[in-house]
């Protein structure tokens, strides 16, 4: 039978910020998948909750596309653990996301901000 | 680059299973340095993990191609069935073989015999006949069958 693909499942993240919030993340150095969700949920005050199921679909599919590396390490308490950095590419999709994000955000606040005349 | 994860499928599967691992793991230390105990800080890690089957099946997806997948097991299937039943198989494989056989020789006579044969005639003639009276002066140059007398002189 076919199988269904679930890689655009992302939970209740808009689509596309998930990745924008990994790369974001990866900008501070490398990190495994641990704690770039940590990161991204006490970074937001616990209002992001990173679903597993989306995280490592995403983190596969970002180096897929050639916008972050991977590379075995040795996490703090000596764990053989896979570190993700980001990749040139990487940094040119996070700026340009970003700007995207940003007139997103304006265009929705100018929609349900009450005119104030 | 990108294609080249559909071959290394196992060993990526390995990667992402690792890498789960590590995940409870470094929350399991993060839970026990919050207090819990060493049980439960582990009970607690792999339930905020999830479905660590379900994400392994995501990625594993993201490195397959499906119809090439598919079409593999049907064929690893048939072929473990025709060796299950080695008498159907061989009833299969001759009448298959039979049936191509057949065709090829039947077409293989009619080609000459009617396309062919009566080609070189008309051409031969310098004639050339439309195609619905072509079947006429076939059946013609049958019923007459004196070749002796060939309506068309010249040719043989």
């Amino acid at each position: 039978m076919a199988r269904k693909s679930r890689t655009d499942a992302r939970g209740d993240m808009l689509q596309g910020t998930l990745d924008m919030l990994i790369l974001r993340t990866l900008i501070a150095g490398p990190a495994h998948g641990h704690t770039i969700a940590h990161v991204i949920e006490k970074g937001s005050d616990d209002v992001l909750q990173v679903e597993h199921g989306s995280l490592y679909p995403a983190l596969h599919r970002l180096e897929d596309q050639g916008l972050i590396a991977s590379f075995w390490g040795t996490s703090e308490n000596n764990r053989r653990a896979k570190y993700y950095r980001i990749a040139p590419a990487g940094r040119r999709h996070l700026l340009a996301e970003r700007n995207r994000w940003h007139q997103l955000v304006a265009a929705v606040t100018r929609l349900i901000e009450p005119a104030t005349d | 680059m990108a294609w080249r994860r559909f071959f290394q499928r196992a060993q990526r599967d390995d990667d992402l299973a690792a890498e789960i691992d590590h995940y409870v793991a470094a929350e399991t230390d993060d839970n026990i340095a919050r207090g819990m105990s060493a049980d439960a800080a582990r009970t607690a890690a792999v339930r905020k993990f999830g479905n660590r089957a379900a994400v392994r099946e995501v990625v594993y997806g993201m490195n397959t191609i499906n119809w090439a997948d598919v079409l593999t097991q049907d064929l690893k299937y048939g072929l473990r069935q025709l060796r299950l039943r080695p008498g159907f198989a061989l009833a299969a494989i001759l009448s298959l073989a039979l049936g191509i056989g057949a065709n090829t020789a039947i077409f293989t006579l009619v080609d000459q015999l009617l396309l062919r044969l009566f080609h070189r005639q008309s051409v031969g003639n310098g004639l050339l006949y439309p195609a619905s009276q072509v079947v006429e002066i076939v059946s013609e140059s049958r019923i007459s069958a004196a070749p002796a007398t060939s309506p068309w002189p010249g040719t043989r």
